[in-house]
Protein backbone atom coordinates (compact mmCIF):
# COMPACT_ATOMS: atom_id res chain seq x y z
CA UNK A 1 0.00 0.00 0.00
CA UNK A 2 3.00 2.29 -1.05
CA UNK A 3 1.96 5.86 -1.39
CA UNK A 4 -1.72 5.00 0.01
CA UNK A 5 -1.31 7.96 2.80
CA UNK A 6 1.10 10.42 0.85
CA UNK A 7 0.89 13.95 2.46
CA UNK A 8 -1.85 13.05 5.09
CA UNK A 9 -1.28 13.87 8.92
CA UNK A 10 -2.21 10.73 11.12
CA UNK A 11 -2.19 10.16 14.60
CA UNK A 12 -1.54 7.23 16.30
CA UNK A 13 -2.48 6.16 19.75
CA UNK A 14 -0.73 3.43 21.54
CA UNK A 15 2.14 3.31 19.19
CA UNK A 16 4.99 2.47 21.91
CA UNK A 17 3.99 -1.85 21.45
CA UNK A 18 2.17 -4.24 19.09
CA UNK A 19 -0.18 -3.63 16.48
CA UNK A 20 0.07 0.52 17.36
CA UNK A 21 3.72 0.43 16.68
CA UNK A 22 3.74 -1.45 13.88
CA UNK A 23 1.13 0.24 12.52
CA UNK A 24 2.66 3.74 12.81
CA UNK A 25 5.51 2.36 11.03
CA UNK A 26 3.65 0.80 8.25
CA UNK A 27 1.58 4.53 8.07
CA UNK A 28 4.76 6.25 7.95
CA UNK A 29 5.78 3.92 4.83
CA UNK A 30 2.74 4.54 3.52
CA UNK A 31 3.87 7.84 3.28
CA UNK A 32 2.11 10.11 5.82
CA UNK A 33 3.63 12.23 8.72
CA UNK A 34 2.71 10.20 11.85
CA UNK A 35 2.62 11.61 15.20
CA UNK A 36 3.05 9.07 17.92
CA UNK A 37 1.57 8.89 20.93
CA UNK A 38 1.48 6.80 24.13
CA UNK A 39 1.99 7.26 27.77
CA UNK A 40 5.16 4.22 27.79
CA UNK A 41 7.51 7.15 26.77
CA UNK A 42 10.68 4.15 25.97
CA UNK A 43 8.65 2.15 23.72
CA UNK A 44 7.01 4.85 21.62
CA UNK A 45 11.02 5.96 21.43
CA UNK A 46 11.80 2.97 19.87
CA UNK A 47 8.97 3.30 17.61
CA UNK A 48 9.77 6.40 16.67
CA UNK A 49 13.81 5.71 16.26
CA UNK A 50 12.52 2.69 13.96
CA UNK A 51 10.78 5.09 11.64
CA UNK A 52 13.62 7.73 11.43
CA UNK A 53 15.82 4.80 10.73
CA UNK A 54 14.09 4.19 7.69
CA UNK A 55 14.25 7.72 6.36
CA UNK A 56 10.75 8.33 6.83
CA UNK A 57 8.88 11.19 9.14
CA UNK A 58 7.52 10.97 12.80
CA UNK A 59 7.44 12.76 16.24
CA UNK A 60 6.11 12.01 19.61
CA UNK A 61 3.65 13.26 21.83
CA UNK A 62 3.05 11.57 25.30
CA UNK A 63 -0.64 11.86 26.07
CA UNK A 64 -3.32 9.48 28.62
CA UNK A 65 -5.95 8.94 26.55
CA UNK A 66 -8.05 8.17 29.73
CA UNK A 67 -7.46 12.02 30.25
CA UNK A 68 -9.85 14.62 28.37
CA UNK A 69 -7.32 17.53 29.31
CA UNK A 70 -4.57 15.33 27.05
CA UNK A 71 -5.85 14.30 24.68
CA UNK A 72 -7.17 18.01 23.73
CA UNK A 73 -3.55 19.21 24.13
CA UNK A 74 -2.16 16.36 21.66
CA UNK A 75 -4.50 17.10 18.79
CA UNK A 76 -4.04 20.97 19.94
CA UNK A 77 -0.11 20.28 19.13
CA UNK A 78 -0.74 18.26 15.97
CA UNK A 79 -2.39 20.94 14.34
CA UNK A 80 -0.14 23.56 15.54
CA UNK A 81 2.95 21.86 14.53
CA UNK A 82 1.48 20.28 11.25
CA UNK A 83 -1.75 22.72 10.42
CA UNK A 84 -4.01 19.89 9.90
CA UNK A 85 -5.20 16.28 10.68
CA UNK A 86 -6.27 13.92 8.11
CA UNK A 87 -6.30 10.61 9.96
CA UNK A 88 -5.97 8.99 13.18
CA UNK A 89 -5.81 5.11 14.83
CA UNK A 90 -6.97 5.20 17.92
CA UNK A 91 -5.35 2.18 19.03
CA UNK A 92 -4.36 2.85 22.90
CA UNK A 93 -5.93 0.40 25.28
CA UNK A 94 -5.44 -2.61 27.85
CA UNK A 95 -6.65 -5.50 28.23
CA UNK A 96 -9.34 -7.34 30.58
CA UNK A 97 -8.98 -7.83 34.25
CA UNK A 98 -9.96 -11.43 33.30
CA UNK A 99 -12.60 -12.07 36.55
CA UNK A 100 -16.21 -13.44 36.01
CA UNK A 101 -18.47 -10.53 36.18
CA UNK A 102 -19.35 -10.58 39.76
CA UNK A 103 -15.79 -11.18 41.08
CA UNK A 104 -14.87 -7.23 39.40
CA UNK A 105 -14.61 -4.28 41.79
CA UNK A 106 -15.12 -0.86 40.75
CA UNK A 107 -11.95 0.10 40.66
CA UNK A 108 -10.85 -1.97 37.95
CA UNK A 109 -14.51 -2.23 35.74
CA UNK A 110 -13.64 1.63 35.91
CA UNK A 111 -10.22 1.23 34.40
CA UNK A 112 -11.14 -0.70 31.14
CA UNK A 113 -13.87 1.67 30.32
CA UNK A 114 -11.57 4.94 31.15
CA UNK A 115 -9.33 3.51 28.78
CA UNK A 116 -10.53 1.55 25.90
CA UNK A 117 -14.09 3.37 25.72
CA UNK A 118 -13.96 6.89 27.28
CA UNK A 119 -10.46 7.07 25.77
CA UNK A 120 -11.44 6.54 21.97
CA UNK A 121 -14.61 8.91 23.32
CA UNK A 122 -11.97 11.58 23.78
CA UNK A 123 -10.08 11.00 20.94
CA UNK A 124 -12.88 10.81 18.65
CA UNK A 125 -14.45 14.20 20.01
CA UNK A 126 -11.31 16.22 19.42
CA UNK A 127 -10.25 15.05 16.08
CA UNK A 128 -13.46 16.15 14.59
CA UNK A 129 -12.89 19.42 16.13
CA UNK A 130 -9.40 19.74 13.63
CA UNK A 131 -11.25 17.45 11.40
CA UNK A 132 -14.12 19.96 10.84
CA UNK A 133 -11.40 22.36 10.20
CA UNK A 134 -9.51 21.11 7.36
CA UNK A 135 -12.35 19.52 5.39
CA UNK A 136 -12.79 15.88 6.21
CA UNK A 137 -10.74 13.45 7.56
CA UNK A 138 -10.66 9.72 8.58
CA UNK A 139 -10.69 8.08 12.25
CA UNK A 140 -10.52 3.98 12.59
CA UNK A 141 -11.28 3.02 15.94
CA UNK A 142 -9.53 0.14 17.64
CA UNK A 143 -12.44 -2.20 18.48
CA UNK A 144 -11.88 -6.00 18.90
CA UNK A 145 -13.75 -9.34 17.61
CA UNK A 146 -14.49 -9.11 21.67
CA UNK A 147 -16.64 -5.93 19.80
CA UNK A 148 -18.49 -8.06 17.81
CA UNK A 149 -18.51 -11.41 20.30
CA UNK A 150 -18.32 -12.12 23.58
CA UNK A 151 -16.01 -14.33 25.53
CA UNK A 152 -15.58 -15.63 29.12
CA UNK A 153 -13.95 -13.65 32.03
CA UNK A 154 -14.20 -10.37 29.93
CA UNK A 155 -17.24 -8.61 30.95
CA UNK A 156 -15.07 -5.40 31.16
CA UNK A 157 -13.18 -5.56 28.06
CA UNK A 158 -16.25 -6.87 26.08
CA UNK A 159 -18.56 -3.74 27.30
CA UNK A 160 -16.02 -1.78 26.58
CA UNK A 161 -14.83 -2.98 22.93
CA UNK A 162 -18.79 -3.36 21.97
CA UNK A 163 -19.12 0.30 22.88
CA UNK A 164 -16.30 1.14 20.70
CA UNK A 165 -18.13 -0.49 17.79
CA UNK A 166 -21.69 1.71 19.12
CA UNK A 167 -19.57 5.45 19.20
CA UNK A 168 -17.77 3.99 15.57
CA UNK A 169 -21.00 3.90 14.10
CA UNK A 170 -22.67 6.63 15.71
CA UNK A 171 -19.89 9.06 15.65
CA UNK A 172 -19.84 7.93 11.47
CA UNK A 173 -23.69 9.01 11.30
CA UNK A 174 -22.35 12.83 12.85
CA UNK A 175 -19.29 12.90 10.43
CA UNK A 176 -21.08 12.28 7.20
CA UNK A 177 -22.07 15.72 6.05
CA UNK A 178 -18.65 17.00 7.10
CA UNK A 179 -16.96 14.36 4.90
CA UNK A 180 -15.33 12.66 8.61
CA UNK A 181 -15.33 8.69 8.20
CA UNK A 182 -15.30 6.83 11.36
CA UNK A 183 -14.76 3.11 11.00
CA UNK A 184 -13.32 0.46 13.23
CA UNK A 185 -10.82 -2.42 13.52
CA UNK A 186 -12.26 -5.48 15.04
CA UNK A 187 -8.98 -8.01 15.22
CA UNK A 188 -9.31 -11.56 16.90
CA UNK A 189 -6.52 -12.76 18.98
CA UNK A 190 -3.07 -10.70 17.72
CA UNK A 191 0.40 -11.90 18.80
CA UNK A 192 1.66 -8.54 20.33
CA UNK A 193 3.39 -8.38 24.32
CA UNK A 194 -0.35 -7.91 25.23
CA UNK A 195 -1.46 -10.58 23.99
CA UNK A 196 1.55 -12.64 25.34
CA UNK A 197 0.98 -11.40 28.82
CA UNK A 198 -2.39 -12.13 28.51
CA UNK A 199 -1.51 -15.91 27.59
CA UNK A 200 1.18 -16.12 30.75
CA UNK A 201 -1.77 -15.14 32.81
CA UNK A 202 -3.06 -18.32 34.94
CA UNK A 203 -6.74 -17.63 34.91
CA UNK A 204 -6.28 -16.37 30.93
CA UNK A 205 -4.80 -19.46 30.26
CA UNK A 206 -6.78 -21.78 31.02
CA UNK A 207 -9.33 -20.78 28.13
CA UNK A 208 -6.32 -20.35 25.64
CA UNK A 209 -7.38 -23.29 23.67
CA UNK A 210 -10.66 -22.56 23.12
CA UNK A 211 -10.14 -19.22 21.93
CA UNK A 212 -7.41 -19.76 19.84
CA UNK A 213 -9.87 -22.51 18.14
CA UNK A 214 -12.74 -19.93 17.31
CA UNK A 215 -9.95 -18.12 15.25
CA UNK A 216 -11.06 -21.17 12.05
CA UNK A 217 -7.62 -20.28 9.82
CA UNK A 218 -5.45 -21.95 12.20
CA UNK A 219 -3.47 -19.60 13.96
CA UNK A 220 -3.43 -16.20 15.60
CA UNK A 221 -3.37 -12.84 13.28
CA UNK A 222 0.03 -10.78 13.47
CA UNK A 223 -0.17 -6.91 13.55
CA UNK A 224 0.81 -6.32 9.95
CA UNK A 225 -2.59 -7.96 8.85
CA UNK A 226 -3.83 -5.21 10.85
CA UNK A 227 -2.03 -2.50 9.80
CA UNK A 228 -2.54 -3.47 6.84
CA UNK A 229 -6.78 -2.99 7.12
CA UNK A 230 -6.20 0.30 9.36
CA UNK A 231 -4.18 1.49 6.46
CA UNK A 232 -6.55 1.02 4.04
CA UNK A 233 -9.40 2.51 6.01
CA UNK A 234 -7.50 5.54 6.62
CA UNK A 235 -6.89 5.65 2.92
CA UNK A 236 -9.24 7.46 -0.04
CA UNK A 237 -9.44 3.77 -1.45
CA UNK A 238 -11.93 3.63 1.03
CA UNK A 239 -14.22 7.23 1.06
CA UNK A 240 -17.48 5.50 0.99
CA UNK A 241 -16.98 3.30 3.98
CA UNK A 242 -17.77 5.00 7.27
CA UNK A 243 -19.54 3.08 10.49
CA UNK A 244 -18.01 -0.30 9.34
CA UNK A 245 -16.12 -2.10 11.86
CA UNK A 246 -13.79 -4.15 9.64
CA UNK A 247 -12.77 -7.46 11.12
CA UNK A 248 -9.18 -9.10 11.09
CA UNK A 249 -9.86 -11.93 12.99
CA UNK A 250 -9.11 -15.38 11.08
CA UNK A 251 -12.85 -16.15 11.27
CA UNK A 252 -13.07 -15.81 15.14
CA UNK A 253 -16.46 -13.78 15.29
CA UNK A 254 -18.07 -16.38 11.94
CA UNK B 1 -0.18 0.60 -5.39
CA UNK B 2 -0.45 -1.64 -8.27
CA UNK B 3 0.45 -4.99 -8.61
CA UNK B 4 -1.64 -5.65 -5.37
CA UNK B 5 -2.93 -8.49 -7.42
CA UNK B 6 0.07 -9.92 -9.75
CA UNK B 7 0.04 -13.34 -11.29
CA UNK B 8 -3.92 -14.29 -9.81
CA UNK B 9 -6.31 -15.34 -11.73
CA UNK B 10 -9.81 -14.74 -11.37
CA UNK B 11 -13.84 -15.40 -12.66
CA UNK B 12 -15.86 -11.99 -12.39
CA UNK B 13 -19.61 -12.63 -12.93
CA UNK B 14 -21.67 -9.88 -13.87
CA UNK B 15 -18.33 -8.51 -15.24
CA UNK B 16 -19.23 -6.31 -18.26
CA UNK B 17 -21.04 -3.51 -16.22
CA UNK B 18 -21.99 -1.67 -12.91
CA UNK B 19 -19.97 -3.02 -9.76
CA UNK B 20 -18.35 -5.71 -11.71
CA UNK B 21 -17.16 -3.97 -14.74
CA UNK B 22 -15.02 -1.35 -12.24
CA UNK B 23 -13.72 -4.79 -10.48
CA UNK B 24 -12.55 -6.15 -14.09
CA UNK B 25 -10.77 -2.95 -14.67
CA UNK B 26 -9.21 -2.53 -11.55
CA UNK B 27 -8.13 -6.42 -10.86
CA UNK B 28 -6.47 -5.95 -13.99
CA UNK B 29 -5.22 -3.05 -13.75
CA UNK B 30 -3.68 -4.45 -10.43
CA UNK B 31 -1.81 -7.07 -12.49
CA UNK B 32 -4.70 -10.06 -11.90
CA UNK B 33 -5.85 -12.07 -15.69
CA UNK B 34 -9.77 -11.96 -15.75
CA UNK B 35 -12.40 -13.99 -16.58
CA UNK B 36 -15.45 -12.00 -17.59
CA UNK B 37 -18.49 -14.03 -17.06
CA UNK B 38 -21.52 -12.32 -17.91
CA UNK B 39 -24.69 -12.20 -20.82
CA UNK B 40 -23.26 -9.45 -22.87
CA UNK B 41 -19.75 -8.30 -23.86
CA UNK B 42 -18.32 -5.17 -21.45
CA UNK B 43 -19.83 -2.47 -22.95
CA UNK B 44 -18.10 -0.25 -20.05
CA UNK B 45 -15.65 2.66 -21.75
CA UNK B 46 -12.81 2.10 -19.10
CA UNK B 47 -13.03 -1.61 -18.87
CA UNK B 48 -12.78 -1.67 -23.02
CA UNK B 49 -9.79 0.58 -22.88
CA UNK B 50 -7.90 -1.52 -20.36
CA UNK B 51 -9.09 -4.81 -21.85
CA UNK B 52 -7.11 -3.64 -25.00
CA UNK B 53 -4.37 -1.93 -23.61
CA UNK B 54 -3.42 -5.08 -21.35
CA UNK B 55 -3.90 -8.07 -24.13
CA UNK B 56 -4.03 -11.19 -22.48
CA UNK B 57 -5.47 -10.25 -19.35
CA UNK B 58 -9.34 -10.69 -20.09
CA UNK B 59 -11.34 -13.09 -21.39
CA UNK B 60 -15.07 -12.82 -21.71
CA UNK B 61 -17.22 -15.87 -21.67
CA UNK B 62 -21.26 -15.42 -21.80
CA UNK B 63 -22.07 -16.51 -19.24
CA UNK B 64 -25.95 -16.95 -17.55
CA UNK B 65 -25.88 -17.43 -13.90
CA UNK B 66 -29.12 -19.62 -14.05
CA UNK B 67 -27.25 -21.97 -15.22
CA UNK B 68 -24.78 -24.38 -13.75
CA UNK B 69 -22.71 -25.26 -17.34
CA UNK B 70 -22.33 -22.08 -18.19
CA UNK B 71 -20.53 -21.02 -14.97
CA UNK B 72 -18.53 -24.46 -14.58
CA UNK B 73 -17.84 -23.10 -18.56
CA UNK B 74 -16.23 -19.83 -17.19
CA UNK B 75 -14.00 -21.49 -13.95
CA UNK B 76 -12.45 -24.02 -16.79
CA UNK B 77 -11.69 -21.47 -18.74
CA UNK B 78 -9.77 -19.69 -16.46
CA UNK B 79 -7.91 -22.79 -15.31
CA UNK B 80 -7.38 -23.98 -19.12
CA UNK B 81 -6.02 -20.78 -19.73
CA UNK B 82 -4.27 -19.88 -16.39
CA UNK B 83 -3.61 -22.87 -14.71
CA UNK B 84 -4.88 -21.77 -11.38
CA UNK B 85 -8.27 -20.26 -9.82
CA UNK B 86 -7.36 -17.89 -6.93
CA UNK B 87 -10.43 -15.37 -6.96
CA UNK B 88 -14.19 -15.31 -6.91
CA UNK B 89 -16.11 -12.55 -7.21
CA UNK B 90 -20.10 -12.77 -7.23
CA UNK B 91 -21.16 -9.66 -8.74
CA UNK B 92 -24.17 -11.00 -11.01
CA UNK B 93 -28.18 -9.71 -9.73
CA UNK B 94 -31.24 -8.12 -10.64
CA UNK B 95 -32.61 -5.64 -8.52
CA UNK B 96 -36.07 -8.06 -8.09
CA UNK B 97 -38.72 -5.86 -7.52
CA UNK B 98 -42.25 -6.50 -5.56
CA UNK B 99 -42.96 -6.62 -1.91
CA UNK B 100 -44.03 -9.66 0.06
CA UNK B 101 -47.68 -8.78 -1.15
CA UNK B 102 -47.32 -8.17 -5.04
CA UNK B 103 -44.23 -9.90 -6.05
CA UNK B 104 -45.19 -12.94 -8.51
CA UNK B 105 -44.01 -16.50 -7.47
CA UNK B 106 -42.11 -16.14 -10.98
CA UNK B 107 -40.46 -13.19 -9.50
CA UNK B 108 -39.60 -14.14 -6.42
CA UNK B 109 -38.26 -17.50 -8.21
CA UNK B 110 -36.11 -15.89 -10.56
CA UNK B 111 -34.65 -13.14 -8.09
CA UNK B 112 -33.29 -16.19 -5.45
CA UNK B 113 -32.28 -18.14 -8.77
CA UNK B 114 -29.98 -15.64 -9.78
CA UNK B 115 -29.40 -13.50 -6.78
CA UNK B 116 -28.13 -16.44 -4.82
CA UNK B 117 -28.07 -19.85 -6.41
CA UNK B 118 -26.24 -18.08 -9.34
CA UNK B 119 -23.63 -17.49 -6.46
CA UNK B 120 -23.98 -20.88 -5.11
CA UNK B 121 -22.67 -22.05 -8.56
CA UNK B 122 -19.39 -19.89 -8.67
CA UNK B 123 -18.80 -21.19 -5.37
CA UNK B 124 -19.27 -24.78 -6.15
CA UNK B 125 -17.18 -25.03 -9.11
CA UNK B 126 -14.13 -22.65 -8.13
CA UNK B 127 -13.74 -24.29 -4.48
CA UNK B 128 -11.84 -27.78 -6.45
CA UNK B 129 -9.71 -25.38 -8.29
CA UNK B 130 -8.97 -23.77 -5.36
CA UNK B 131 -8.06 -26.61 -3.55
CA UNK B 132 -5.46 -27.74 -6.43
CA UNK B 133 -3.26 -24.64 -5.82
CA UNK B 134 -3.92 -24.49 -2.02
CA UNK B 135 -6.19 -21.69 -1.45
CA UNK B 136 -8.31 -18.86 -3.00
CA UNK B 137 -10.33 -16.00 -2.20
CA UNK B 138 -14.04 -15.98 -2.81
CA UNK B 139 -16.05 -12.67 -2.62
CA UNK B 140 -19.87 -12.26 -2.43
CA UNK B 141 -21.55 -8.84 -3.91
CA UNK B 142 -24.40 -9.12 -1.24
CA UNK B 143 -25.82 -5.71 -0.52
CA UNK B 144 -26.66 -3.49 2.89
CA UNK B 145 -29.82 -4.68 2.21
CA UNK B 146 -28.99 -8.39 2.68
CA UNK B 147 -28.73 -6.61 6.14
CA UNK B 148 -31.40 -4.26 6.83
CA UNK B 149 -34.86 -4.42 5.38
CA UNK B 150 -36.35 -2.22 2.82
CA UNK B 151 -39.99 -2.43 1.56
CA UNK B 152 -40.85 -3.30 -1.78
CA UNK B 153 -38.40 -5.27 -2.57
CA UNK B 154 -38.76 -8.67 -0.48
CA UNK B 155 -37.04 -11.50 -2.84
CA UNK B 156 -33.91 -8.72 -3.01
CA UNK B 157 -33.73 -8.74 0.45
CA UNK B 158 -33.95 -12.15 1.58
CA UNK B 159 -31.43 -13.25 -1.68
CA UNK B 160 -29.15 -11.00 -0.60
CA UNK B 161 -29.47 -12.43 2.89
CA UNK B 162 -28.70 -15.69 1.86
CA UNK B 163 -25.70 -14.39 -0.12
CA UNK B 164 -24.51 -13.22 2.94
CA UNK B 165 -25.03 -16.49 5.30
CA UNK B 166 -24.11 -18.75 2.25
CA UNK B 167 -20.74 -17.11 2.56
CA UNK B 168 -20.16 -17.56 5.66
CA UNK B 169 -20.72 -20.99 5.58
CA UNK B 170 -18.35 -21.10 2.71
CA UNK B 171 -15.65 -19.81 5.17
CA UNK B 172 -16.56 -22.45 8.00
CA UNK B 173 -16.47 -25.35 5.44
CA UNK B 174 -12.96 -24.51 3.18
CA UNK B 175 -10.87 -22.83 6.06
CA UNK B 176 -8.87 -25.75 6.20
CA UNK B 177 -8.16 -25.89 2.31
CA UNK B 178 -6.67 -22.40 2.47
CA UNK B 179 -9.92 -20.82 0.78
CA UNK B 180 -11.22 -17.48 2.29
CA UNK B 181 -15.04 -16.35 1.60
CA UNK B 182 -16.35 -12.74 2.69
CA UNK B 183 -19.33 -11.02 1.87
CA UNK B 184 -19.29 -7.37 0.69
CA UNK B 185 -22.58 -5.22 1.64
CA UNK B 186 -22.48 -2.49 -0.89
CA UNK B 187 -25.24 1.00 0.07
CA UNK B 188 -27.41 3.02 -2.81
CA UNK B 189 -24.18 2.50 -6.03
CA UNK B 190 -24.62 4.79 -9.31
CA UNK B 191 -24.97 1.71 -11.39
CA UNK B 192 -26.72 0.48 -14.94
CA UNK B 193 -28.89 -2.08 -12.76
CA UNK B 194 -29.91 0.91 -9.92
CA UNK B 195 -31.01 3.07 -12.67
CA UNK B 196 -33.33 0.60 -14.09
CA UNK B 197 -35.61 1.28 -10.31
CA UNK B 198 -36.19 4.62 -11.71
CA UNK B 199 -36.29 4.40 -15.60
CA UNK B 200 -39.58 3.23 -16.44
CA UNK B 201 -41.23 5.23 -13.60
CA UNK B 202 -44.20 7.65 -14.12
CA UNK B 203 -41.89 10.56 -11.78
CA UNK B 204 -38.25 9.17 -12.06
CA UNK B 205 -36.47 12.24 -10.57
CA UNK B 206 -38.66 11.82 -7.38
CA UNK B 207 -38.20 8.11 -7.30
CA UNK B 208 -34.38 8.87 -8.55
CA UNK B 209 -34.24 11.18 -4.43
CA UNK B 210 -36.15 8.77 -2.61
CA UNK B 211 -34.07 5.73 -3.29
CA UNK B 212 -30.72 8.02 -2.75
CA UNK B 213 -31.89 10.08 0.32
CA UNK B 214 -31.28 6.32 1.95
CA UNK B 215 -28.19 7.63 2.14
CA UNK B 216 -26.93 9.24 5.04
CA UNK B 217 -24.02 11.54 3.43
CA UNK B 218 -26.99 12.47 0.89
CA UNK B 219 -24.80 10.89 -2.07
CA UNK B 220 -25.03 7.60 -3.30
CA UNK B 221 -21.59 5.32 -4.08
CA UNK B 222 -19.40 4.76 -7.10
CA UNK B 223 -18.82 1.15 -8.52
CA UNK B 224 -15.20 1.76 -7.85
CA UNK B 225 -15.70 2.00 -4.47
CA UNK B 226 -16.96 -1.36 -4.12
CA UNK B 227 -13.93 -2.49 -6.41
CA UNK B 228 -11.28 -1.62 -3.89
CA UNK B 229 -12.94 -3.66 -1.41
CA UNK B 230 -12.92 -6.94 -3.38
CA UNK B 231 -9.21 -5.85 -4.65
CA UNK B 232 -8.54 -5.82 -0.83
CA UNK B 233 -10.25 -8.90 0.18
CA UNK B 234 -8.78 -10.43 -2.82
CA UNK B 235 -5.01 -9.56 -1.78
CA UNK B 236 -2.84 -10.76 0.12
CA UNK B 237 -3.43 -7.76 2.63
CA UNK B 238 -6.40 -9.45 3.86
CA UNK B 239 -4.54 -13.07 4.83
CA UNK B 240 -6.39 -13.12 8.13
CA UNK B 241 -9.71 -12.40 6.72
CA UNK B 242 -12.61 -14.68 6.66
CA UNK B 243 -15.81 -15.00 7.01
CA UNK B 244 -16.56 -11.27 7.31
CA UNK B 245 -19.42 -8.44 6.23
CA UNK B 246 -17.65 -5.82 4.46
CA UNK B 247 -19.71 -2.99 4.08
CA UNK B 248 -18.99 -0.23 1.97
CA UNK B 249 -22.42 1.65 2.13
CA UNK B 250 -21.84 5.38 3.63
CA UNK B 251 -23.07 4.61 6.92
CA UNK B 252 -26.25 2.90 5.60
CA UNK B 253 -26.12 0.29 8.00
CA UNK B 254 -25.12 2.08 10.71
CA UNK B 255 -27.35 3.93 11.07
Amino acid sequence: MKEALRNKVVLVTGAGSGIGAVSAKAIAQAGAQVIISDIDEKGASETLKAIKDDGLNADFIRADVSSEKEVENLIKKIVERYGRLDGAFNNAGIGMNNKPVHELTEKEWNRVINIDLNGVFYCVKHEFKAMLKCGGGSIVNAASAAGLRAQINASDYVAAKHGVVGLTKAAAIDGGPSNIRVNAVCPGLIMTPLARELMNDEVFSKSLDGIKSRHIIGRLGEPEEVANAVIWLLSDYTKFITGTPLTVDGGYSV
Amino acid sequence: MSNRLLGKAAVVSGGSSGIGAATSRIFIEQGAKVIIADMKEPTDEQLKKVISDNPGSAIFIETNVLYEEDIKRAIEKAVDEWGRLDITVACAGVPGLGSDVDITSDEWDKTMAINARGVLFLTKHAIPEMKKTGGGSIINISSAYGIIGVPGFAAYCASKGAVRLLTKSTALEHVKEGIRANSIHPGVIQTPMLSTLWEETENPEEVKSAVIGQQPSGAAGVPEDIAWGCVYLASDESKFVTGIELCIDGGLTAK
